[in-house]
């Protein structure tokens, strides 16, 4: 690549990918320090264009098409890039896209690997998933044949020096051929953990690199054409046939079964077990050898997810609750809807409601008056509602129970009080809607699903409160009720209860909530208290003006103009006009204010985009300023005897690089951890 | 300013009533008992000395009695002034609008300021500051105390808002609602109720527990306290309530019941919420959150590790 190493194209590409898109100048400076300024260009023009062909993309880059096709196979190969060729032509037009996949392996890589690590406590989990990040896919064969090579050329060296002494035994022959055998196994073993939790999925080469859209677009042209014309059907109906159709196809096209994946003479699938997504027992599965696999990295946003959402917990109910709510996660996190980024559009999601509703003869529901569904964000909301109840992954208490048992850290006894610790007297106060029978009720079947569990169903007679003696215990079921039920009347929706008594999480309606709390979190650590108790205001009132603001946030006329200046700023907030005049005078006119949701989510995203490509480039040019300081250091001959052959002031500076480039790492990852909220959960 | 006797008696009959209040021409008749014909003569000639004044009640004209005092400092007004003091003496203790005044009196505005400026330095009227409308000059009689409407109610001092006094209550009422929203929100400062026994890391009331504190008991644990010699009202404390939900500070329980209770983030801001002995500051295992910005540093001026929210828009 050294053609293409020339100052004027590096500046011009940087240039361009700075201007056109926060995420086109992260992406591009991640790759010119990983793999080089080529792929960064190629990227940053495929950015900027879309979609290019490979004639068109020598000519932009004004890189060679020889080179240009290396760069892509590379860049193909870890899934930076993907393409479309149209079947059906002789000589078809390859188109190539950008794939974000790959570009946020290459931000995440190290959050990856150190997650792996800290679940499994295994490095030769990370190990293979850090193989997995390097090679893009690689089958169990190519990754065992790998490991041989690179063993032999480990024992080539030893022999050689063996050779020197010339002492070598036979024994440790046979030694090292037991211990091969041991690892294979144990890598074959790890292999399968990863593919059951979900961590690498098999691929089918053929299609994996392929633009997906374009699959799905072709495949509804060939659906479309075969439908019959002469038919009665309407066009929109024969449309929405026509979908429903190409999805059933397209979703054949990338699935999977069991048999698959295994080879069908092992004893384990023999047994009839679910050994890929169903039971989370795994044994000793035979994985086909030839089968391509690729690091998920739908599965890892997933758990991602998790850690966010418990975090939240932590900060909204309490340490325990929080750990009660990572069991929870570590039940269904597998399993659960992906995020947002990997999920249908919501469009989609909406249209396959609709035809689901209508499948079922509920047609009518939508107009249906129980229902909100007078306006479509209405609707929206309801729907959500809807498939989070259907497509979420249910549990019981007792299934919680069963994994509390076998967490020693976790520690509820005393972590729930029945009674006020501060006075005897329990109030009963006269509620309109949950009047103190309904109330009495409601202990009386609490204390009943608590008997349930620890079978005891005798004793119904007894008293709400002496039957809370085992809240002292440290695995407490009636404390973990407690805990499931704190999190499912909380006022953030961290669970949900379905008619059958299961709890779910209702991942859409909670992330929602999570971007938004995520949001005025940054604002009170960014702008302050004040503005964020005005911004709250303003979202809890929906449309409210400045003298209404005064009244409800108590705040004197001139802080609040500063608070309301500072939102602009961010965008957090828009003004709306409420003409008091016919001819709409400015000077008669009221002004409200609003909370502008989605605009603001997006330029928080650029904005932090931009501050991570920013530290990235801060961290390259500190590099280079200190070339000559950091070659010395790296030397062979001064590895490892620094303080004796460098300066004092040598040291110092080597030691302030080290310093400043674990503060921007952080920087990043916190940086990272926001922009993930919005732009991936 | 001498009336005739019998206008004399009427006008003393009128007077012995409560103040302001208000006779109709039948109630005249029947306090005197003389004819219709002869009370409207009586009535007129105390009009004309300014000792009676007219008003409309549920659309019938009606008439009240006016001190002597009171008349006297009316006769000697001018015509103008008269006018105008009328209309500030008819707007009460909500005041009125100079421009108001203007519009209704329609005189020349020589004239009208003149008068106004008299009436001022008689110590007939006073301009006061509406705490809604900041620019407006309200006027009102002198010896009137303003509405809650144009004081801005319990908040203000002076017309102004009174921040400080606000904050204190602000902080009170979250103490107060945390003390009994949790068992023990603070471990190691908060004394420990004999026998009961804590969870080190958190203690909460279960989801069914019905003693978080309503608007009435925070009330009422403020009157008693006396902790503020200011009238406060149950919306007064909801205002305050609502402050705090808006710094999200506490939250509701329940959809319609006022009863409120302090958010566990809140609580660790406040540096509570952690085991004993546990420093807010320290490095934690569990990765960084923005809701974790209480216990970062802030960043001091032309610090270089600062990261903008606004970089790409200035970029």
């Amino acid at each position: 690549m050294s053609s293409v190493d020339n100052g004027s194209i590096e500046s011009v590409s940087e240039k361009a990918s700075r201007i056109q898109s926060a995420k086109s100048y992260l992406f591009t400076t991640l790759l010119k320090d990983l793999l080089g300024l080529g792929p960064s260009i190629i990227i940053s023009k495929l950015y900027s264009n879309g979609r290019l062909t490979l004639r068109e993309l020598s000519a932009k880059t004004k890189i060679g098409k020889r080179k240009v096709q290396g760069i892509l196979v590379k860049l193909i190969q870890l899934k930076c890039v993907k393409y479309f060729a149209p079947s059906g032509s002789k000589k078809p037009t390859v188109n190539y896209y950008v794939n974000e996949e790959g570009l946020l392996i290459f931000l995440y890589s190290g959050e990856i690997i150190a997650s792996i690590k800290k679940k499994y406590s295994d490095d030769l989990m990370a190990e293979i998933i850090q193989n997995f990040l390097n090679y893009g896919n690689l089958t169990l064969s190519d990754y065992l044949s790998n490991l041989e090579s690179h063993k032999n050329e480990n024992q080539n060296k030893e022999n050689q020096n063996k050779e020197k002494d010339e002492n070598g035994s036979e024994n440790r022959d046979e030694d090292d051929n037991d211990e091969d055998l041991d690892e294979k196994s144990d890598i074959e073993k790890k292999f399968n953990i990863l593919i059951q939790d979900g961590w690498i999925v098999p691929i089918k080469s053929d299609i994996e690199f392929q633009n997906k859209y374009d699959i799905y677009r072709e495949l509804y042209q060939k659906n479309y054409a075969k439908y019959p014309k002469a038919t009665s059907i309407s066009e929109i109906k024969r449309k929405k046939e026509v979908k429903y159709s190409t999805e059933i196809d397209f979703n054949k096209l990338f699935e999977f079964s069991k048999k698959d994946i295994y080879e069908s003479d092992n004893s384990f699938f023999n047994k009839g077990a679910n050994t890929m997504f169903g039971s989370d027992s795994f044994g000793s599965s035979k994985i086909k050898q030839d089968l391509a696999f690729k690091f998920s990295l739908a599965r890892f946003f997933k758990h991602m997810r998790s850690v966010c959402l418990v975090k939240i917990v932590n900060q909204r109910l309490g340490p325990v609750s929080s750990k009660v709510f990572g069991l929870v996660m570590q039940k269904i996190e597998k399993n659960s809807q992906d995020c947002s980024k990997f999920a249908l559009d919501f469009a989609d999601v909406y249209l396959n409601l609709n035809s689901k509703m209508e499948s079922q003869g509920d047609s009518t529901i939508i107009a249906s008056s129980d229902i909100p569904a007078k306006s479509l964000p209405q609707y929206l909301s309801y729907a959500k509602l809807v498939l989070d109840a259907e497509n979420s992954v249910c549990f019981t208490l007792q299934d919680i129970a069963a994994l509390l048992k076998k967490r020693e850290d976790i520690d509820l006894s005393n972590s729930i009080k029945f009674k006020s610790v501060h006075s005897n007297k329990r109030k009963n106060r006269d509620n309109q809607n949950m009047g103190p029978a309904t109330k009495k009720i409601k202990q009386e079947n609490e204390i009943l699903a608590m008997q349930v569990l620890n079978g005891n169903h005798n004793d119904s007679d007894e008293e709400g409160d002496e039957n809370t003696e085992d809240m002292d215990e440290k695995h407490s079921v009636g404390a973990l009720y407690q805990h499931l039920e704190l999190m499912a009347n909380s006022s953030i929706p961290f669970l949900r209860r379905n008619p059958n008594g299961a709890y779910y999480v209702p991942f859409s309606e909670l992330m929602s909530k999570t971007k938004e709390m995520n949001f005025m979190y940054l604002v009170k650590s960014v702008l302050g208290r004040n503005e964020f108790k005005v911004l709250n205001c303003i979202i809890k009132s929906k449309l409210i003006d400045e003298k209404a603001l005064i009244n409800h946030t108590l705040l004197k006329d001139d802080d609040l103009r500063v608070c309301i200046n500072r939102l602009f700023k961010l965008q957090a907030i828009e003004v709306q006009e409420i003409p008091k005049t016919v001819d709409r005078q400015a000077n008669r006119s009221a002004f409200a204010y609003r909370f502008n949701k989605k605009f603001n989510t997006r330029l928080l995203e650029n904005n932090l985009l931009h501050e991570i490509s920013l530290i990235f480039n801060h961290i390259n040019e500190t590099k280079e300023k200190n070339k000559l300081l950091l070659g010395k250091a790296n030397r062979e001959d001064i590895k490892g005897k620094e303080e004796d052959m460098l300066l004092t002031s040598e040291l110092n500076q080597l030691k302030w690089l080290n310093e400043n480039e674990l503060n921007c790492v952080s920087r990043i990852h916190r940086a990272r951890s926001i922009w993930e909220v919005f732009a991936i959960f | 300013m001498s009336v005739s006797g019998k206008a004399q008696e009427l006008y003393d009959k009128m007077v012995e009533k409560p103040a302001g209040t208000f006779f109709s021409q039948d109630d005249l008749e029947r306090l005197t008992s003389v004819s219709k014909k002869l009370i409207v003569e009586l009535v007129q000639e105390l009009l004309n000395s300014e000792l009676v004044k007219l008003g409309t009640q549920d659309g019938e004209l009606k008439f009240s009695a006016v001190t002597k005092a009171e008349a006297d400092k009316v006769s000697k007004m001018t015509d103008e002034e008269r006018m105008i003091y009328s209309h500030i003496e008819a707007a009460g203790r909500d005041g009125i609008w100079q421009k108001i005044i203007k519009t209704k009196t329609n005189l020349h505005q020589h004239i009208f300021t003149k008068s106004l400026k008299a009436l001022e330095n008689k110590r007939f009227v006073k301009s006061i500051k509406d705490v809604k409308h900041p620019t407006r000059k309200i006027y009102m009689l002198y010896n009137l105390q303003p509405s809650i409407a144009l004081t801005g109610g319990p908040w203000f001092t002076d017309s102004e808002l009174d921040t400080e006094f606000v904050e204190s209550l602000l902080n009170i009422v979250w103490q107060f609602i945390t003390t009994k929203s949790l068992p023990n929100p603070f471990p190691g400062q908060s004394k420990r109720a004999p026998g009961e026994e804590y969870n080190p890391d958190q203690t909460t009331y279960c989801s069914t527990f019905d003693g978080y504190p309503s608007l009435e008991d925070v009330l009422d644990f403020i009157l008693k306290s006396g902790i503020t010699t200011v009238d406060l009202s149950v919306g007064d404390i909801k205002s305050l309530c609502d402050v705090l939900e808006y710094e999200d500070r506490i939250e509701r329980v329940g959809e319609l019941d006022d009863c409120y209770k302090a958010t566990w983030q809140s609580i660790l801001e406040k540096g509570g919420g952690l085991r004993e002995g546990t420093d807010p500051m320290e490095i934690k295992d569990s990765q960084w959150s923005i809701f974790d910005w209480y216990t970062q540093m802030p960043p001091s001026e032309n610090d270089p590790d600062v990261m903008c929210l606004d970089s790409w828009i200035n970029s």
